[in-house]
């Protein structure tokens, strides 16, 4: 399963909020159970974001598939959000996992076959609770 | 360290990589909604964006 991961959805991941399903989500891809993907645009944003975890950095940009866009899209308003759906739509990956549904933002539920979810949907879909399963057995 | 998530209606407790854990160490106390979450991203994105248009901007007359 491919998915291109929202840099929010990597800050939530690192904050110890009660329930945490960017976590799971994160854990998940470090595990190599679910393939990330990102453009070096992203990747930048990505260094910007997650600085002040240089470890959790190196480790998440070691596990990430590299995709380099051939296109520049301005579908989204919000002209960053861009970047992101230019690599989910060049892979082509399953999921692009956001918390930014706002209007303007990432606010289709697909674009051309690229289903936006939030963490806590995607957790919900009866393929990735088996992966969840097998990854963390109780 | 353990953390956890919803899955599919159930409470599922899961281990956290050394990596993520010292992530969640170092921001022992601090919770973030989704649009807080957002908002820390566009204040980054913008920071970057300065950062990237500071030659241009210190070169104009």
């Amino acid at each position: 399963m491919k998915v291109v991961l929202d840099t929010c959805v990597l800050k939530l991941a690192t904050l110890p909020n009660p329930v945490n399903p960017a976590a799971l989500i994160v854990e998940l891809c470090l595990a190599g159970a679910i393939q990330a993907w990102a453009s070096p645009a992203m990747v930048e944003e990505y260094q910007e974001v997650l600085a002040g975890h240089p470890d959790l950095l190196q480790r998440a940009v070691s596990k990430l598939e590299l995709c380099y866009p051939l296109t520049e899209l301005a579908v989204i308003r919000h002209e960053p959000d861009n970047r992101f759906l230019e690599c989910a739509l060049a892979v082509p990956v399953d999921y692009l996992l956001t918390v930014n549904t706002a209007h303007g933002h990432f606010d289709r539920p697909d674009y051309q076959g690229v289903l936006v979810l939030s963490p806590g949907r995607f957790l919900n879909l009866p393929t990735v609770q088996g992966l969840v399963q097998r990854q963390f057995p109780a | 360290m353990q953390a956890k998530a919803l899955v599919g209606g159930k409470l599922v407790s899961f281990k956290l990589s050394p990596e993520l854990a010292r992530a969640h160490r170092a921001n022992a106390g601090k919770t973030m909604s989704d649009a807080d979450a957002v908002a820390f991203v566009e204040q980054k994105r913008r920071r970057l964006a300065l950062r990237r248009a500071k030659p241009y901007l210190e070169s104009r007359p």
